[in-house]
This record gives structure tokens, sequence and C-alpha cells, in this order.
């Protein structure tokens, strides 16, 4: 059954940083051609310049990842920072942080540093960003494991639509740390982030994208065996078949994002 | 008073009336110290009989008071269901188990199918105390054995995890995890979900147990009191941690076929943009999303008969919300924290308030705000600690947490509704 929902909207801006690419021109190039691939995958530091200095010191890394990837977004999308509102999506959070606080609680002493702890929370990365930005607008902060990207897709164009808002959703996860290293298969970073709109602005958008509920996927995008990889593995990634029919020349492609067993945001991209 | 109205709105409020559908809350439950259970809970709250003790929590050396669910401790784990063991599971269950929760759940399935029926949690903490408790025996021993190393509890995720599990829903699941604010936008997104038409019902739900992590944090950051919690008294010195969990079935309209007495009328949600862990000032944050339920639900706030205040007993977050709240409502408006009874239950905070302020539609109970006896004189809110009976029609209940995150919403009786 195929059912069709009104979550229509506009991709205004994108942004992403992993492994061997620095940006969506990166990314975007290296999804079409994999000769465009570096040999070395390490992921440059995220800059996420937008945080001032000292409070970009004690950002952790997930959120300096996904802030990075949330300001190449909204500065490609014209959007004014305080209008947007946010939502936030990982499948692991802050494993690194977790990893801190667990190791030193199983210690007689039991001390934590304050700010490791308010950093803790799954919400950091959309703290630190409306902060940063000075947005008072909604910012939602989404675990779903591996339907995290469709979801929280989903999340940001019910609250577009409904709202009438337009919403920056930037999806994360980083490589898990100390025993989550052995229950995750994350192996590599990665960060994305788009700018939806529910009506065009003055300029015209990068994609218009149709969603409808879909009772199986799309198949997976022709792409080099790197890319499988990452999107297998990083719950984040698994927003790539999205971002590649997006990359793609051609004017309509079509991509589906898991919501739940069986069922799938089938998204129409037209350019 | 500089009073809330539909007339003076910012630009942050869409105005629009976003709830097309009617959502109806066909049946709730909850735990928490206060007690195992609605009756238990309604209980509790008539004979202001907290449900905070003195710490006696496992490692844990701090001198305060907690609000633990000592059923929890009690539980015994299936063996076909071990793998799902963790505190804050266990909390889950519990909750699952209270009332009419899953006759009520199976009716709605059997009308729309799992697959149609969606899952909303909320929790800040998931199931950490399993980490902590792996991290302790890798500590001794060297190694974490395989049965600690769970995928769908070492997860976020965890409780839509093994709600799901336990439930059989099989339609979208998600969990929001924006610290003490999380069980309280569960609403929001469910009502969007269901104004979309992805489902035709959700189970919405939060979930924080006690846990190392939460009272050495707190701890850290010196917001824990040693005394009983009494919030926005004049002599409160920080919180108590407590647990809880709580469920509401959610339908639209036409699927409540009657059972929704209750309807959520309208829910804002904003940020702070100030600090990650410190209240904005002058609580602007809190003020755009309560601004924005009261236009979503049409009301002003002298329509609002009760609300649940945040009121976790520290010093700045209940200064800046009792003067915020002052300034919103007329004098007089019933509102109290219940903190005292509960302790402050962190990403459950949301569901267990939310269930208590729209219980007072059955009950007519208004709490007070037990262990306030003197408000402190630099808030001007008047409260007390007796409970109050009414015959409330609109209800508000108010979450604000970490990261400036703040959500606000309004419950109303099915029979003046918007």
């Amino acid at each position: 059954m195929t059912m069709q929902i009104d979550l229509t909207c506009y991709v205004y801006g994108l942004g992403a940083w992993g492994p061997g690419f620095a940006n969506w021109g990166d990314l975007q190039a290296q999804l079409l051609d994999p000769a465009r691939i570096p040999a070395d995958l390490t992921a440059p530091p995220p800059k996420a310049e937008v945080i001032p200095g000292n409070e970009r010191r004690r950002a952790p890394p997930v959120v300096r990842a996904a802030v990075e990837v949330s300001a190449q977004a909204t500065q490609a999308a014209g959007v004014g920072l305080g209008d947007l509102a946010c939502v936030f999506g990982s499948g692991l959070g802050d494993t690194e942080i977790t990893d801190y606080m667990c190791t030193q609680l199983a210690t007689p002493e039991k001390q934590l540093s304050p700010t490791r702890f308010h950093n803790s929370v799954h919400n950091a990365p959309a703290g630190y960003w409306t902060i940063a930005t000075h947005c008072m607008r909604s910012a939602n902060s989404i675990a779903a494991y591996n339907q995290t990207a469709g979801i929280s897709l989903m999340e940001a164009a019910t609250q577009a639509r409904q709202e009438q808002v337009p919403v920056l959703v930037t999806l994360y996860d980083l490589c898990a740390r100390g025993i989550y290293s052995n229950v995750y298969t994350v192996d590599q970073d990665f960060a994305a982030a788009l700018v939806i709109s529910p009506s065009l602005l003055a300029h015209p958008p990068l994609a218009k994208l149709t969603m409808k509920l879909a009772p199986s996927a799309c198949a997976e995008p022709a792409w080099a065996p790197s890319f499988a990889h990452l999107c297998a593995n990083n719950p984040a990634a698994r927003v790539l078949p999205l971002l590649h029919g997006l990359a793609l020349p051609a004017p309509q492609a079509e991509a589906s994002l898991e919501l739940a067993a069986g069922i799938f945001l089938k998204i129409l991209i037209e350019k | 008073m500089l009073a809330i109205s539909a007339c003076n709105m910012t630009p942050l409020i869409s105005g629009k009336d976003v709830l097309h559908a009617k959502i109806c809350i066909v049946d709730y439950d909850l735990v928490c110290a206060a007690g195992v259970g609605l009756p238990a809970v309604r209980a509790a709250l008539v004979q202001q009989r907290t449900g905070l003790k003195p710490n006696d929590f496992p490692e844990c050396a701090l001198e305060t008071y907690i609000g633990r669910v000592a059923a929890v401790d009690e539980y015994v784990w299936p063996e076909a269901d071990l793998e799902w063991k963790s505190r804050n599971n266990a909390l889950v269950e519990l909750a699952l188990q209270q009332g009419t929760l899953l006759e009520s759940l199976a009716r709605i399935r059997d009308r729309v199918g799992a697959s149609r029926i969606g899952l909303v949690m909320g929790s800040s903490t998931s199931s950490i105390d399993r980490a902590e408790a792996a991290y302790r025996v890798q500590r001794e021993q060297g190694s974490v054995p395989e049965e600690f190393l769970r995928l769908k509890v070492l997860n976020p995720h965890a409780p839509a995890f093994y709600t799901a599990h336990r439930t059989g829903i099989a339609g979208p699941c998600v969990t929001l995890s924006t610290a003490c604010s999380s069980s309280a936008k569960v609403f929001a997104t469910a009502a969007r979900w269901l104004n979309a038409g992805i489902v035709d019902a959700v189970l919405v739900g939060g979930a924080d147990s006690l846990c190392l992590t939460v009272l050495y944090g707190f701890h850290s950051l010196q917001l824990v009191s040693s005394k009983l919690c009494s919030p926005f008294d004049e002599s409160r010195d920080g919180i108590n941690l407590g647990e809880g969990a709580g469920f509401a079935l959610l339908t639209r309209e036409d699927l409540a076929q009657g059972e929704g007495a209750i309807l959520l009328s309208g829910y804002g949600e904003s940020s702070d943009a100030h600090h990650m862990s410190h209240p904005h000032p002058e609580g602007e944050g809190a003020r755009l999303a309560m601004r924005q339920a009261l236009a979503m639900a049409q009301l002003q706030p002298e329509q609002i008969d009760y609300v649940n205040l945040h009121g976790t007993s520290s010093r700045v977050n209940d200064f800046v919300e009792g003067n915020l709240m002052a300034q919103v409502f007329p004098t007089g408006t019933p509102m109290s924290s219940t903190k005292g009874w509960t302790g402050h239950t962190l990403g459950a905070a949301g569901i267990v308030e939310a269930i208590i302020a729209l219980d007072t539609f059955h009950t007519g109970l208004l709490p007070g705000t037990l262990h306030c006896k003197r408000v402190d004189p630099e808030i001007a809110l008047q409260l007390t600690q007796d409970n109050r009976q009414g015959a409330p029609l609109h209800v508000m209940s108010n979450s604000f947490g970490f990261g400036g995150n703040n959500a606000s919403l309004i419950f109303s009786r099915a029979e003046v509704g918007v």
C-alpha cells in the first residue's frame, strides 16, 4: 500500500562532512564520479566557526561536526538563521562523552566535569547551534538508530508543512568509542545537513521533494563501494541515497529512506 | 500585566490553526516515586505524601533525597526478555502494565493495524544505567561480558526499541532526547504525525531512571539539594532527582469513538538561544513556547485553569520561571510544581507532569506545591502547598531543559476544546 502524505518541500541548502569530503561540493563530485574519491579517507577536522572561539573549544567533536554541516547548509540556503526551526538526528549520540562519564563513574571518586556533563545531553548540538545563531525556534533532537535519517527528515518536513517554517535537518554520527565500539560497526565519521522550506522563496531551490509512504525501498544507487559501506554502517549516513539523488544532474530522481520495517519514505526529487 | 494575546504575536508564532485534526487522548498511565499507577499517584497527591526519601541509591554516596520507584528494584526479567535488561526498561515495563494501557492499545491496533500506530518516546538517559554497570564490571574484571553488549539497550533509542518490542507497534518509532523537555515534545511530534496522516494513532511516552550519571552530573553542577526539594520556597537550594515513566495513547477524533474525553489543544516549542545549562534570564524562550501553545489552542491566559510548572527547586530556574508566570498569567491562576512528590524525573518529567495536569479533568484535584512553605519574596507568584479543588476545562504543562529547550502543552476537556 502506498500512501500519499502532504510533505512536499523545497531544498535550499546542503552541507556535508565525512571521510574524504569537507563540504557538499566534494561529496557531490565523489557520489557522481568514484575517481574523485581521495585515497586518504580521513575526515578533515570540522571547523564549526559559527561557534565563538571559547565555546568552540568546549564543544565536543559531535557538536563541531553537526554545527559545521549546519553552517554550510544555511550559508548556501540564504535563509535567516533565526527563522529556522531545527531537527538534529543521531543514531549513537555522543559515545565519547558517555565513555568518559561511565569510566569516571566506575572509579571510587566518581568525579564528573560539569561542562562535560551538560555537553552529554543528546540535544547538545541543537543547543550549541541555537545559541550560536540566536535562534529561538523549536529545536528537536532525535534518536532512531538506523531509521534516524528517515525519521528526522519526516519530522522536519511535517514541521515545515504544518507550522510553515523553514527547517534545518542535521544528521551526524561519529565513530563509536569505548565499549560502544564493541556494539556498533560505525567506523567512519559522517555529518550532513539540509535546509528545507515548505514554500518557494525568492531565489530558486536546489530541488523539490515530494514524499509518500511505500512498502519497499528504491534500488541502491550506483555508487562507489566506499559509499555503500558508509551508508550501511553509519546511521546518519543512511541519508546518502537522498543526497545521491540530489547530486545527480538528471531533472528527476527517486530515493527512499527507511522509517520502520517495511515502511519507507519514498522521495521524488525534481530539479 | 504583560499578557499574552493573539494580537500581540511575533513572527516566531505562525498563529496558524495547525491542529487540523482533533487529537484525542484515549488512555494514559504512569509510574513515579509518588506511586505506581494512576490510583496510587492520585492518593499520594490527595494525601500530600511525598515519594522522596533519603538517598539510598546503590554506589551513590551523595547526601540528598531521591524519588526512587522501589517496584523497579523488585522487577524480575522473564528469561525470554533478559537481553532487554536495564533499570530504564524495567521502568518502561512497569508503566506499560498499569491500568488499561495495553488493552486500549490492542483495541486501536485491531481497528487500524500495528503498522498504522506510531511510537514517540522521550528520554534523556535512555538505558545509560546499563552502560554504567558494564564499565564497573570492566574495571573489576578487565573485560565486558557479552550480556552487557546489547545494541538495542546501549542505545539512545532504547526506550522505543523496548516499547515497540513489548507492544508490537510496527509503525515509525522515535526517541526524542532534548533533556528535561523530551517527553513533553512527544505530544507535538505525535500531533504532527497524526495531522500528516503518517499514522492513525500514536503511543507517546517517556522514561528516565535514576543513575549515577545524573546524580553525580547534577552534583557536579552544584544543583543537587541535600534537603527535600521545595520548589519556589525562599529556602530552596537545589533539586532532588527522581525517576518515572508514563504513556498516553493519542488518536485523531474520528478513531477515538467517544473515548477521547481529553484533547491536546495546543503545543509550543522554542529555544532560549542563551546557555547550555542556565535559563534565559527573562525566560524569553519559555514565554515564546507558552505563547505558541496558547495561540494554537486559541485561548487567552485567563482561560487556563491550572498550570503544572517546571519548578525544579533550583535557585535560578524557579526565580526566572516564577516571575515569568506572574507576568503572563492573572493573579489567582492555579499553578504548582509537583516535583515535591516525584523529584525531577528529567526526560520523563514532560509525560509525568502532562499526565498529572490532564488527570485534573478526572479528579478535579489541583495539586499544591508540596514543601513550599513561604514563597521566595523575590518571586512574584502566589503559590501554596495546599491542594485545591476545581473543575478545570483547560490546563497547561511546561517543561524546560538543558540546551535551552522549552515545551508548553495545553490540554482541554473535549466538550469545550477547540
